[in-house]
């Protein structure tokens, strides 16, 4: 009789309790702390580009590192998947489209990147550019794990490297390399700073409520 | 901006030459066949500088040449550029020269060997330095008396001219080692060093140095330390050297004749005052051999104080 009683007030007060997140729930919360160290991850980069990008461009010499040289984009230059596009356009794709075309992007500047002539500059130079290849993976491997962390599939096909169109000289001059690598680094930086705010408005996205549920949870 | 058609817009010749300082060069821009652009319509730029028109020439309605005389060393080691632009100043074609001089001999090859597993060599770039061109230093090496060149893989370990032989080294046995440098004009190949292993072995400091008070002696410290663990299998006689000076001071006192002790003790010292004490060792007779090796690094600094008076 009586414990019956105690038993049905301790369902009372348990019934209660702020519901322990739902499996759903702690995915968005992991989401949202993978979506904060993607965005962090593209702001280190976009610093460490400042600086590797002034040290590239002066190693290419003048014209290219003068403040407002703007070359011809050649026919390979165009490989280099480019930054802009439609503001619009790009806003109004779905989340998954926009992080897909992140991934697709970082996944193929990547490669290029890599591929800069190894024995470019002072040991110094290929040095930073290791470093900022390596940091540029991680954030290929990061937006994988936002993505899969929403559900996302991943895209296929973006292991391989870049293809060469069809009628592209194998080795194009050296001159014509040099014009690639500026595009390329100009490129980068452009996909950088709107990635930035791309996962800062992802960021926002994540449901606050589910943040102080889980706050309430371990105050009890 | 503009984009073009797959061909380029126009063709410079020659196409990314390497030259010798001070030699000249005459390079020509062509547009190509579907461009409304003539001769008259373009000019150069060179790292970014216009050239002057006067050393300009057309060579037919389509070809504009430039003459560059006695050319100094690159600007940049990725070669200089050489820019055909049309009127308004956009880009028609480019051309990368490399002006420069052939590699110097290296010099100064100096190796050492840790602990008997491997070895480092540097050297230096021949006494010019500055080829304007990037050059590539390959440091190659063989035993004596049989036949095979091997080439070392890991560079810059110690510093720019440097590189790291880590494994498959024989002992007792001379080897021929020497660097190649190589650039764009050509190479130079350093006179050949001749040594064996165990001449040039150099090991870790020496371990656990302890520098302790003599009881109430106030001019006396007494210096511990251990011998260094990896050549304990290899007969040697290590030899030893202290350093030491006091706190605010940067002149170091060297102490000689330590010999293959492991302790010595530190006399004429001033009373109440800190010192810094360091060793370092030398792996003299590996082997049995008479040869001293060459001194490891000094041990990290251990401080001490003498009683005060």
């Amino acid at each position: 009789g009586d414990s019956w009683g105690i038993f049905a007030f301790l369902c009372a007060a348990l019934c209660h309790l702020p519901a322990v997140p739902a499996l759903n729930g702690t995915d968005e919360l992991g989401a949202g702390q993978s979506i904060q160290k993607t965005y962090d991850l593209t702001r280190y980069l976009e610093h460490q580009l400042r600086t590797l990008a002034g040290t590239y461009l002066n190693y290419l010499g003048p014209p290219f590192n003068e403040p407002d040289f703007n070359p011809p984009r050649l026919a390979r230059a165009e490989r280099v998947p480019s930054a802009t596009v439609d503001l619009e356009l790009w806003r109004g794709l779905t989340d998954n489209a926009r992080l897909a075309a992140n991934y697709r992007a970082y996944s193929r500047l990547l490669c290029y990147l890599r591929g800069l002539d190894g024995q470019a500059g002072t040991a110094e130079l290929r040095h930073s550019l290791g470093h900022f290849c390596s940091s540029l993976q991680g954030l290929v491997v990061s937006i994988a794990g936002v993505m899969s962390s929403l559900g996302y599939p991943l895209p296929a096909g973006t292991a391989t490297g870049p293809p060469a169109p069809a009628g592209t000289p194998a080795t194009p001059n050296d001159f014509l390399k040099k014009m690639d690598d500026f595009w390329l680094l100009k490129e980068l930086q452009t996909w950088l700073w709107r990635s930035a705010k791309d996962f800062n408005r992802l960021k926002k996205k994540v449901p606050p409520a589910v943040v102080t549920l889980r706050l309430e949870a371990r105050g009890i | 901006f503009p984009l073009f058609p797959a061909a380029d817009p126009a063709v410079i010749s020659p196409q990314d030459p390497t030259l010798l300082i001070g030699s000249s060069l005459t390079a020509t821009c062509t547009v190509s066949a579907g461009s409304r652009l003539r001769a008259q319509d373009l000019y150069w730029t060179l790292n970014g500088r216009r050239l002057p028109a006067a050393s300009y020439a057309a060579l037919g309605a389509t070809t504009l040449s430039v003459a560059l005389a006695r050319l100094n060393g690159s600007k940049q080691q990725s070669g200089d550029n050489l820019v055909c632009h049309s009127r308004d100043g956009g880009i028609l074609a480019g051309s990368c020269l490399y002006v420069g001089l052939p590699p110097e001999k290296p010099v100064n090859i100096s190796c050492w060997s840790k602990n008997m597993k491997d070895l480092t060599c540097t050297w230096a770039p021949g006494t010019e330095g500055e080829t304007f061109l990037h050059t590539n230093y390959t440091l190659k090496y063989k035993l004596r008396w049989y036949g095979r060149d091997n080439t070392c893989q890991e560079y810059h370990t110690a510093g720019p001219y440097s590189c790291h032989i880590p494994k498959d080294l024989a002992l007792f046995t001379p080897y021929e080692i020497w660097v190649e440098a190589s650039n764009r004009l050509g190479v130079a190949v350093s006179d050949v060093v001749m040594l064996d292993i165990l001449d040039v072995v150099t090991t870790d400091p020496p371990a656990d140095v302890h520098v302790s008070r003599v009881g109430d002696l106030e001019d006396q410290l007494s210096v511990r330390w251990s011998s260094p663990p990896a050549l304990k299998d290899f007969l040697f006689q290590a030899k030893y050297q202290i350093q030491y000076r006091v706190e605010d001071s940067s002149e170091w006192k060297v102490v000689d004749d330590v010999g293959n002790q492991t302790s010595c003790r530190l006399a004429g010292l001033r009373p109440g005052t800190v010192y810094f004490v360091q060793v370092r060792c030398n792996p003299f007779g590996i082997y049995g051999s008479k040869r001293a090796g060459i001194w490891s690094d000094w041990s990290n600094p251990t401080a001490a104080s003498t009683p005060r008076s």
